[in-house]
């Protein structure tokens, strides 16, 4: 019988407390007022503002030290990355590196692969692109053709990948594609390759999101030679390996926090003498963010116990989305008018990428699929 | 979860699945008083979970009361567990001795406030008491002023009875004249009394409720593995289990919203627990009833016991509305720019 899932309460310890009011002192020095702010993680990059954290020791925090590492726990990372997010920093351009092709590289990469990334990742310098989806398959990620043929020290690549986030200003990306042909188990055959995107045979063309910005890219492969050290893993294990990410890409901050500083401007907006309207919407999307926020630093604690939470991420994933598309919708109905323009401004910014929240990382309906087998349903 | 607490789930999820099967909760709702399941609580122990030892109670945290209340929502128990928690709280924090048997608490209703006025020997009981949940199967009933408290015998008082839509008995007063005079009645001062009913009442209506929604999630669960429509289990439509993970995700967000008030008692966790958790009734009750069809609109399919139950609970003690304005009052005085440093207060 289906146990349910469980989120036990963790308490953040005090040395993740003591790392907060470092980051927030960072932040307000780093940030100063005329700074749009925005906490949909994917909606500012700056490469000097990556490596000024990644002097700090604020990126690749958990990894070891030999690795250019903090050797700090999860739960002080999910603080770092907390209070960047809700301060609107810009922190694309190290993020994924940091969030999900550092760890994979640390847990199935050679000890060379290490070596040569993790220390410039943890510095801040250097960047990595997901590369999963491509112009056929989105949610049906076991269906890519992009692929690769062996040849003496390495693979041939040819294919491509599409709505590959910030690939036009990153330098790897790690690809997955198909290295065997297709049998009966779909999940076999499948491998992960790093993709040195500067690469005379990667093409990088650009493609305009609804809000005007060029964030994601179609990235072409034609014969590019990947040689056997940029292989992650077992060549074949690329399904194993893509799944033990999601834990990590599914439960964090940033699949809740999306549209937080709407809400923020939201209580400057209404000031000390809010309607009781108002006053039950604030309470209403605090509440919920609170206890998601809760549910994700239960599941960061999973991870820091060397756990693989896939199904309580999915489940954290997918409220939060919910959440996040809900923030902006109903607080514009609720808003003074005349807004102001910082209000107007970021209102508008949030609902121009809410379509994205529950599209990237997977949809909002693979992630029920995910958590209606993990009520085993199927 | 420690040992102790382990302990007393698996000891009350014994009493519940042996005494509170639903034909039991059907007599409970008849108005009947389910002395077997009481009495086996109280044997145990269990009653009076996380009242001090010294007072008269079995000791342990209020943990272990909530988690009591959590197993008897879940078999939807129709027995005043909870208000017997509140009332044996305010009392031993009022320095008044338990009496023996069930206890049951009233406060003003919403917005109202009751008083105790001294009339020669005698004190009036004024105001406007809200239901007295199973105040009929309460010898002793605990009546919360502002500041004051005080055990009566319900027998001196005007009330009538009648049931709410959980199938709980409820006693009521006609508004707006004394509940009742009686006799050297013993008033004791207790600070900020009426404000810490609300507090418990709502501490334990989250626990309750989520109790109810954990069984509702499992039946739920079960019934669409079970049920078999055009050939299959209707597990296996795709539309079925998108609905049903929506219900695990409200169900787990209350899991973890409830756990955050069994250690806790700070009135930031209380409303925003409240606040959560009432919220979530909508959804719960709209998705598990869905899924089970007809059935579970009957009243003889165990569904409704839970949902009922639910309908009441998120009313009691201040529904979502007041809590959440409560929460966000704090944030508005703090304002804006330190919205964040109250939520990651919350920890
Ligand atoms: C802003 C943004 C950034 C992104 N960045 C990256 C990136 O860096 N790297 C990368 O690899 N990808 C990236 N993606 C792609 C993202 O992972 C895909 O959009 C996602 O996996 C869905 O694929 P799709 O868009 O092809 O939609 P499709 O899979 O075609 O789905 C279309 C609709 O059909 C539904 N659907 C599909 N299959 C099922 C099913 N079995 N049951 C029910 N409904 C179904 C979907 O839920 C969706 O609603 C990004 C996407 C966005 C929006």
């Amino acid at each position: 019988m289906f146990q349910g899932l469980k989120f036990e309460p963790l308490t953040l310890p005090a040395s993740a407390e003591a790392l907060r009011l470092d980051v927030r002192a960072f932040v307000e020095s780093e940030l100063g007022n005329d700074y749009l702010r925005n906490s949909d993680f994917n909606a500012g990059e700056s490469a000097e503002f990556s490596q000024k954290l990644g002097a700090k020791g604020w990126i690749g925090m958990t990894w070891p030290k030999q690795y250019g590492g903090a050797e700090r726990s999860f739960l002080e990372r999910y603080v770092v990355t907390e209070e960047l997010l809700a301060a609107g920093a810009p922190v694309g351009a190290h993020w994924i590196a940091d969030r999900q092709s550092g760890p994979l590289l640390l847990k199935f990469g050679t000890e060379d692969q290490r070596a040569a990334y993790l220390p410039r990742v943890a510095k801040g310098e250097c960047y990595f692109s997901i590369g999963m989806s491509e112009p056929d398959s989105g949610s049906d990620l076991a269906s890519i053709r992009t692929s690769a043929v062996k040849v003496d020290g390495g693979w041939i690549l040819n294919g491509s990948k599409i709505w590959s986030s910030g690939a036009h200003m990153n330098h790897f990306m790690v690809a997955l594609v198909r290295t065997e042909p297709v049998t009966d188990n779909r999940h076999a055959g499948l491998s992960q390759f790093i993709v040195d995107l500067s690469d005379e045979n990667v093409t990088i063309t650009g493609i305009e999101n609804l809000a005007g910005d060029r964030d994601f890219n179609q990235v072409f492969f034609d014969d590019v030679f990947i040689s056997d050290d940029a292989v992650v893993g077992e060549p074949g294990n690329g399904w194993e390996q893509v799944i033990s990410e999601l834990g990590y890409e599914r439960s964090g901050p940033e699949r809740f926090l999306s549209a937080y500083r709407v809400l923020v401007e939201f209580v400057r907006e209404v000031g000390s003498a809010p309607n009781d309207a108002q006053l039950t919407l604030i309470g209403r999307l605090t509440s919920n963010l609170i206890t998601l926020r809760r549910m994700s630093i239960s599941v960061a604690g999973m991870l820091e116990q060397g756990k693989s939470p896939i199904v309580e991420a999915a489940l954290i994933k997918d409220l939060g989305n919910e959440y996040e598309r809900q923030v902006p919708e109903l607080l514009r109905l609720l808003a003074p008018e005349p807004y102001s323009r910082r209000f107007a401004e970021t209102l508008s910014q949030c609902i121009l990428h809410a379509p994205s929240f529950t599209l990237r990382g997977g949809t909002r309906e693979i992630l029920r699929g995910v958590i209606a087998r993990g009520l085993g349903l199927r | 979860m420690n040992e102790q607490q382990q302990l007393i789930v698996e000891t009350s999820h014994r009493i519940f699945s042996d005494l509170c099967t639903k034909e039991v909760v059907d007599r409970g709702e008849a108005g009947e008083w389910v002395q077997t399941l009481w009495h086996a609580l109280e044997t145990s122990g269990l009653t009076l979970a996380g009242i001090a030892e010294d007072a008269g109670g079995s000791g342990g945290d209020v943990a272990d009361a909530l988690l009591v209340i959590r197993q008897a929502a879940e078999f939807a128990a129709p027995i005043p567990l909870a208000e017997n928690f509140i009332a044996a709280t305010l009392l031993v924090e009022a320095g008044i001795e338990l009496p023996a048997g069930p206890l049951t608490v009233a406060g003003a209703l919403e917005g109202g406030k009751i008083e105790f006025s001294q009339q020669g020997s005698a004190t009036d009981i004024v105001g406007d008491l809200a239901p007295v949940s199973f105040g009929l199967h309460c010898n002793h009933w605990v009546i919360v002023a502002e500041n004051e408290i005080a055990v009566v015998s319900p027998k001196a008082l005007n009330a009538a009875p009648m049931l709410n839509i959980a199938g709980e008995s409820e006693s009521i007063f006609p508004s707006g004249t004394s509940i009742g005079s009686i006799e050297a009645l013993n008033v004791v001062k207790l600070n900020g009394a009426s404000e810490r009913l609300r507090q418990l009442g709502a501490i334990t209506r989250v626990n309750l409720m989520c109790g109810a929604m954990t069984s509702i999630l499992d039946m739920s669960v079960a019934y669409a593995l079970e049920r078999k429509q055009f050939g299959r289990a209707i597990s296996q439509f795709q539309a079925v289990q998108q609905q049903l993970a929506i219900l695990a995700g409200e169900v787990a967000s209350c899991q973890r919203a409830a756990d955050s008030i069994l250690n806790s008692d700070a009135v930031m966790d209380i409303a925003i627990a409240k606040a959560r958790v009432g919220e979530a009734v909508q959804k719960v009750a709209d998705i598990s009833h869905q899924v089970h069809g007809a059935m579970g609109y009957t009243r003889e399919h165990p569904l409704n016991l839970r949902t009922r139950r639910l309908w009441v609970w998120r009313d009691q003690y201040g529904k979502e509305t007041y809590w959440q304005q409560q929460l966000a009052r704090t944030i508005v005085a703090r304002g804006a720019d330190a919205l964040w440093d109250v939520i990651t207060r919350a920890n």
